[in-house]
């Protein structure tokens, strides 16, 4: 593939721009991590990036890139991060012309998982769709395994070179690759002292997010039950607006004492109140959301950067980089070296040690201020599903949410940060919330019934889309709703009940562990298997539309399947048609789901 | 059986009313479809009838503006045998077409996916599609000319009527791409087309099914990197979500069966291990419960530290002579 006559370096209007975006869509802050290394990495090629997360670009600006790297994850399920969705489907439009991006170079770097029957599935599927759209894609896709010994590090070094190498060959310069150095890179930011205090927080001026301030924040499990599940209610000032199905925006915050107990083990504690104006020194590196332009240690690991998640290998890297005490750069050089992955895997990933207890180990890596933001993660936002419907609750947004507490083999139990930050949460504190649209919505004709599959905190959207249809006077809905107990874990079990019994919902449980030992568990499949004909009569007799929420382990799937038997054993299809109607019922937008690992 | 979604065709009922065409073909003559058509039409309106070849073949040609609608009906094999020649096809139907005239594509199959962006190039808009089978598009109501021709490479139909970007240079030598160059002018019907592509929120139009871009190679099952669980061999990973090899057993049973070690976090302290019955009676206890020593001296720095028979594995480091306090009382689940 040579290019090289086309490129006439002598005139400086045909002079090769030496620029690249980098577009990540990022689940867990993998995708992100990637997109800031490959950016690094294009410096030794004088290729100047910018990062963006897809959810913040602005996608007009497409087609007049001049290249484009995608770095993505693919979720278990198959699917793309959530802040690309709005992008995919837009590219999926059918009356897309087949030259619309022939100007486009673009190259695409994908995560997976090889234990997922379909492994970067999103990567394989937007490198396809581009090329259909006319784009030429420069090099062939990178797809990195969590399985991997090296993890994602073991397809991500690697393929960035092959990247470096095609731009090279596509854009030469008469600088030649430099090699990859195991130097301590710049910082992304300089923190300079000042006397000033910057009162804009930039969220504020962010019209998805609005104020809230809490109401109700109530434990709907048994006390004696192990799992913690609340009910949350959020109260707001401004005209909200969302729908069944849309999904919560929260940014967790550490609690103060965390956060001083942290300051303390890294000896920032006589700095922590300082103001600094953060300047940014590499441009080519992303930042957390909604960072202020001048802020303090304290309220930045409070807020923007999060030293309760498990660290990554670069974690392990810039120790190396800030320690000299002989028994740490020993340590930290085998559990950076091939052989010591495993190891490494064992001490961290495994037992799910955080950054604050991995620095509480090693207590002589002194991390330059300046380099905060290369070395801890952002505090990333969770997504809850809204489990109210605004006309039945103006004003109110309310949540189910579980406490995500678990034990490995570490003696201090693992919290789940944002959950854990919603729990202690009390009646008046205010926060901000943002609103973010979901993957299901209601049939557009009240007369359509529905079927509700939520077990355990997958009810969450199923209370909004139920409470909305109640409210319009649409009374053809069916819930099935299964958990572990009938008396200890049945959420919003009362509102159910009243519900159907006032005729506008037929109330369907299954209670796993209430069965006798030794006896098959119950489960929503089970009863949606027991109620065949009914189903088919919904389904296929009156165009019923279909929801699946809750966990995306084995649920989704054993449920689509008793409805598949179903349409087989009451629609008379055979067994390959009956799977081929509801595949069907997916692609009409008939059966739609909103799962979460 | 009332569709759910409001009929799109309705849209343009008031025009559907004017005179039809039907075009069929030898195969859907003989199976009756083309007939069908027609009879179904002539209900309301007068309707001429052509079969394929002979448009194709210009042994006719259309009379511009003369139909308010054309009723496409062929067989499968006829779209493949069509689609070399579609661009003049498609031009010919627009041209006959009276503007906001709508043609109809019946009992498409799912080979043809290039159909939408074909129309688009040819100048009509996709109005929706019923379902997979059948495809309505429009002839807008000021075209913009002749159809484009798909050699060259700019210029997509758009509405903005600007004058025509220039096309970029085409590079002399075969093959490359013309990569990494700023293009002299800015290709402005795409943008537009890209515009309003990212303006439009609405999910009613019709998008294609990425799984059919996925090769067989795409899709193959990646190779599982668990083999058999092995008891004895260290273990690299924990149980995924979907276990198959045993190890989500193995782990549970661990997690039932195994001891737990009671110990009192002084460096002199000593380590016990006990069942796991005993642990309840035991914790009430803790306090006298025997000391034990540590013969590297290293058990207070931490986990990263620690010899894999440490007794205060799983314990946060700690100063020497601290007590370190865990609350036994929280439940596993």
């Amino acid at each position: 593939m040579s290019a090289n006559n086309e490129l006439d370096h002598t005139d400086s209007d045909q002079e090769t721009p030496r620029e690249l975006l980098i577009l990540y869509a990022t689940e867990t802050g993998n995708a992100q991590d990637c997109a800031d290394y490959i950016a690094r990495q294009c410096r030794r090629i004088a290729f100047r990036c910018r990062v963006v997360n897809v959810d913040a670009y602005s996608l007009p600006d497409l087609i007049e890139e001049p290249l484009v790297v995608f770095v993505l994850s693919t979720t278990g399920s198959g699917v793309e991060p959530r802040a690309m969705t709005a992008l995919w489907n837009m590219l999926l439009r059918a009356d897309l012309p087949g030259d619309l991006f022939e100007d486009l170079p673009f190259a695409v770097f994908g995560l997976g998982d090889t234990s997922y029957e379909k492994f970067c599935w999103a990567a394989k599927m937007l490198s396809r769709r581009m090329k259909t759209l006319g784009a030429t894609e420069i090099c062939e896709r990178g797809e990195a395994d969590e399985q991997d010994p090296l993890g994602i590090d073991g397809a991500l070094i690697p393929w960035t070179e092959k990247l470096l190498a095609t731009l090279c060959h596509l854009a030469p310069s008469v600088t030649e690759l430099e090699d990859a150095t195991n130097a301590t890179p710049p910082s992304r930011v300089i923190l300079e002292q000042t006397s000033q205090i910057d009162p804009v927080d930039p969220i504020v001026q962010d019209t998805r997010y609005h104020k809230a301030s809490v109401k109700v924040n109530e434990r709907i499990t048994s006390p004696d039950w192990y799992q913690d599940v609340r009910h949350l209610e959020f109260e707001f000032q401004d005209d909200i607006k969302y729908d069944p199905g849309d999904v919560a925006v929260i940014h967790p915050i550490a609690e103060p004492d965390d956060v001083q107990s942290f300051l303390e083990i890294v000896n920032w504690l006589d700095k922590a109140d300082t103001p600094f104006i953060i300047r940014r020194h590499a441009e080519d590196q992303s930042l957390p959301d909604f960072l202020p332009q001048i802020s303090t240690l304290r309220t930045i690991f409070t807020r923007y950067l999060d030293f309760n998640a498990v660290p990554r290998r670069n974690f392990f890297q810039y120790m190396r980089y800030f320690t000299e005490d002989e028994l740490e750069t020993e340590k930290l050089d085998d559990f950076l070296s091939p052989e010591g992955s495993d190891e490494l895997y064992e001490y961290c990933q495994k037992v799910r040690r955080t950054i604050k207890e991995v620095l509480t180990e090693f207590r002589h890596v002194h991390i330059p201020i300046d380099y905060i933001f290369d070395v801890f993660p952002p505090l990333r936002p969770r997504h809850f599903s809204i489990a109210s419907s605004i006309h039945e609750h103006p004003h109110q947004a309310h949540l189910c949410v579980a406490i995500v507490k678990y034990r490995t083999k570490l003696k201090i139990p693992r919290r789940g940060v944002c959950s854990t930050y919603l729990s202690q949460l009390q009646i008046g504190d205010t926060l901000r919330i943002g609103f973010l649209k979901g993957l299901i919505r209601l049939p557009p004709d009240d007369s359509t019934p529905v079927i509700c599959v939520g077990p355990g905190t997958g009810v969450a959207p199923m209370r909004a889309l139920i409470e909305e249809r109640v409210h319009r006077g649409a009374t053809g809905n069916t819930l099935y709703f299964g958990c572990r107990s009938e008396a200890k874990d049945q959420h919003y079990g009362d509102e159910w009940r009243r519900m159907a019994d006032a005729g506008s919902l037929v109330y369907r449980t299954a209670f796993s562990r209430d069965g006798p030992e030794g006896v098959r568990r119950t489960y929503v499949q089970d009863r949606i298997s027991e109620d065949a004909q009914r189903v088919w009569e919904l389904v296929g007799g009156q165009q019923a539309w279909i929801y699946i929420s809750g966990s995306s382990n084995k649920m989704p799937k054993a449920v689509k399947e008793a409805i598949a038997r179903a349409v087989q054993d009451y629609g008379g299809y055979s067994e390959e048609e009956a799977n081929d109607y509801v595949n069907n019922m997916v692609k009409q937008g008939r059966l739609m789901e909103e799962c979460w690992s | 059986m009332s569709p759910i979604a409001q009929d799109p065709s309705t849209q343009a009922q008031s025009s559907l009313k004017g005179p039809a065409l039907v075009i069929g073909s030898l195969q859907t003559a003989q199976d009756g479809t083309y007939q069908a058509v027609i009879t179904d039409l002539e209900a309301t309106r007068r309707v001429d009838k052509q079969l394929l070849d002979r448009l194709v073949d210009d042994a006719t040609t259309l009379e511009p503006s003369a139909y308010a609608s054309v009723h496409l009906t062929l067989a499968p094999s006829d779209y493949d045998t069509l689609t070399p020649k579609l661009p003049t096809f498609l031009s010919q139907v627009l041209k006959g077409l009276t503007p906001l005239g709508t043609l109809h594509l019946l009992n498409l199959t799912s080979a043809i996916q290039t159909l939408p962006s074909e129309l688009t190039l040819a100048g009509f808009n996709i109005l929706s599609s019923l379902d997979a089978a059948n495809l309505i598009a429009q002839k807008p109501a000021h075209t913009t000319g002749a159809a484009i021709s798909l050699k060259r490479k700019p210029a997509t139909a758009a509405a903005s009527p600007s004058s025509p970007s220039i096309a970029a240079p085409t590079p002399t030598s075969g093959t490359s791409i013309p990569l990494l160059r700023k293009r002299p002018t800015d290709p402005a019907k795409k943008k537009a087309l890209w515009a309003l592509t990212t303006a439009d929120s609405t999910p009613s139009t019709p998008k294609i099914d990425p799984e059919v871009l996925l090769t067989a190679e795409d899709k193959a099952r990646p190779v599982p990197t668990c083999a058999p669980v092995d008891r004895a061999a260290p273990r690299r990973k924990k149980a995924c979500k979907n276990c198959s090899c045993g190890l989500a057993e193995l782990e549970e049973e661990e997690r039932r069966t195994g001891p737990v070690v009671l110990l009192d976090g002084g460096i002199e302290g000593e380590a016990k291990a006990v069942s796991r019955e005993e642990m309840e009676r035991l914790v009430s206890a803790a306090k006298s419960a025997p000391k034990a020593t540590s013969s590297c001296g290293s058990c207070f720095l931490g986990d990263a530290f620690r010899c894999a028979s440490c007794p205060y594995l799983g314990l946060p480091a700690f100063k020497p002579g601290e007590k370190v306090e865990i609350d036994f009382g929280m439940d596993d689940y």
